[in-house]
């Protein structure tokens, strides 16, 4: 919310395009990537639904803060904007460090007295504006847009640079666009050699020539051991090369870790399941 | 203040807690925080004790002696910033990004001039700026009043008088004025960013108002909770207020703690 709140504030100040420009680019370069997604939302005027009106927001300050309507007003004739008037008052709290995505998540009528005692006048500002449906992203939107886009760009000349590690794993799910009446998503597992069964580890989309991708949508219908919906069941034959640039722990996921930047590289027609991967190499 | 007013005024001078007496009143001078030099007078006659604060800050800088509490049964305060949307964020951060802000403007050749009074605020940047980015340049009342400071032993930075400088000289400099208008100033190629610093930056259509500065919010007044704190720590049994948001204090004061507290034009009236 502070890196938020800074570039909201240095846009503000900004002289001219390009600066705004190379201000974005860094925020999104070193924002994560929920956070990021947020930030390019607001700033291009996609903001969450309004969560209550400005007289609302009013009452629920001063009840906190203990300011008499009276005192309030005056503020607000100073300020000439509500929203600022009742940002400012002091909501005897200790800044907590948020991201932008935990907060926007939160941002209840019922959380509310809690997040601004955990946020500063800055960040509080934002929120509140946010809240009552009159956030200004402050920069245009086709500055936001063409550093979206330049980023973007960037990430993922970047991603492709990164030394990838690669591991073999089996298909055991696929998932069927209906669109397409292709697999969109691939569920391939590894063994766990301590439990001696296949666990599940990553989701990907296939990233294969369309030849190869139909190819294997045939012998996905052919080998069907069962089908839920658009997700049909294979029997644990095909193998996939996949490479990842990290390896997480996940302690929520049965297989106890989760790989970053997963991509499909090869559909290993030659490989027997014996050549998978074990949790153990990992 | 004969460097300020005039050198022929009539003065005498007192130290911080030296006594005299007018009239049978004993009279004294207490620190007021807000700028070198500066006092509350404290009125002693009959056993009754009055305090009038002038202006006055609580927040230490690096240049006032700090504001001293002074029980008293009437208090006379200043109600400068007496809202409680006046809430001010530490001093420390400001001046880093006071700082951070000029090396910004340095790094693209810029001069930053920053609109601050040339007695006191001035001092407060001079002296509290963690990180000085070049050179400092400061108008000729803003020098004079460096001069005074140096002279009464408080370490400032060295600074430049604008006489004779060139474009390249003022090239990613500072330069404190409490003008913005520059006759015959050689711009850097560049250009030059501006900033205020002032308790009513806080206030966003007061920075809006002034398009291209941008506004640092540093006080040399109470904010709305230190004006509280100030008053009540006076212990006072009556409390006139007086300057900007004084009869929004005193009422509030009156509601909310208990405590006999006027506007200082309802004193005038009673007279």
């Amino acid at each position: 919310m502070d890196e938020f709140t800074k570039l909201h504030n240095s846009l503000a100040n900004s002289e001219g395009d390009k600066a705004s420009l190379e201000l974005l680019k860094s925020y999104f370069a070193h924002a994560n990537t929920e956070d990021a997604q947020f930030a390019y939302d607001l700033l291009t005027g996609k903001s969450p639904t309004k969560i209550t009106t400005t007289a609302k927001l009013r009452d629920l300050a001063l009840e906190q803060t203990h300011t008499p309507a009276w005192l309030f007003q005056e503020c607000r004739e100073l300020t000439d904007d509500v929203v600022e008037a009742l940002s400012s008052l002091d909501f005897n709290g200790l800044k907590v460090a948020r991201s932008l995505s935990s907060t926007l998540a939160e941002l209840t009528l019922g959380r509310l007295q809690r997040l601004w005692r955990e946020l500063d006048y800055a960040e509080r500002y934002i929120l509140n504006k946010i809240a009552v449906g009159s956030f200004r992203p402050g920069v245009k939107p086709e500055i936001v847009r063409k550093a979206w886009a330049e980023f973007q760009g960037i990430a993922t000349e970047s991603a492709s640079q990164q030394p990838r590690r690669k591991l073999k794993a089996v298909l055991l799910y696929a998932h069927f666009a209906p669109s397409t009446g292709l697999p969109n998503k691939l569920n391939l597992s590894i063994w766990d050699a301590k439990r001696q069964e296949l666990l599940p580890l990553v989701q990907a989309e296939p990233e294969l020539a369309s030849e190869l991708l139909q190819e294997l949508a045939r012998w996905i219908r052919s080998a069907s051991v069962d089908k839920f919906g658009p997700v049909i069941t294979v029997p644990a034959v095909q193998i996939f090369e996949i490479s990842f640039t990290e390896i997480e722990r996940a302690p929520r996921r049965k297989i106890g870790i989760q790989l970053l930047d997963v991509r499909i590289e090869a559909w290993l027609r030659n490989e027997l399941p014996e050549s998978i991967a074990s949790v153990n190499d990992l | 203040m004969r460097v300020r007013i005039a050198k022929s005024i009539n003065a005498l001078e007192f130290g911080y807690g030296e006594s005299f007496e007018i009239s049978g009143v004993k009279i004294e001078f207490r620190p007021a925080g807000h700028v070198l030099g500066s006092a509350q007078v404290r009125l002693e006659y009959g056993g009754e004790v009055w305090v009038v604060t002038g202006d006055y800050k609580l927040d230490r800088d690096e240049v006032a002696v700090p504001y001293e509490p002074v029980e008293c049964d009437v208090f006379i305060s200043e109600a400068t910033f007496a809202l409680p949307i006046f809430n001010w964020p530490s001093e420390s951060e400001v001046l880093a990004d006071i700082s951070h802000w000029w090396g910004e403007n340095t790094a693209l050749g810029k001069l930053s001039v920053i609109n601050c009074y040339s007695l006191g605020k001035a001092q407060r940047l001079l002296a509290g700026l963690p990180t000085l980015h070049g050179r400092i340049f400061a108008d000729a009342s803003t020098e004079r009043m460096n001069a005074v400071h140096r002279s009464a032993g408080v370490a400032l930075p060295e600074t430049y008088e604008l006489t004779a400088v060139h474009a390249q000289d003022l090239a990613g400099a500072l330069l404190l004025s409490p003008r913005f208008d520059f006759a015959n100033l050689p711009v850097p190629a560049a250009g030059m960013s501006f900033a205020a610093a002032s308790g009513w930056m806080q206030v966003r259509k007061f920075v809006r108002s002034r398009v291209g500065v941008r506004g640092f919010v540093l006080s040399d007044h109470p904010d709305w909770q230190g004006l509280i704190a100030a008053i009540v720590g006076t212990k006072a049994k009556r409390v006139y207020l007086t300057h900007g948001f004084s009869q929004q204090l005193a009422r509030y004061l009156r509601e909310q703690k208990g405590l006999s507290a006027y506007d200082l034009e309802d004193l005038r009236e009673e007279d």
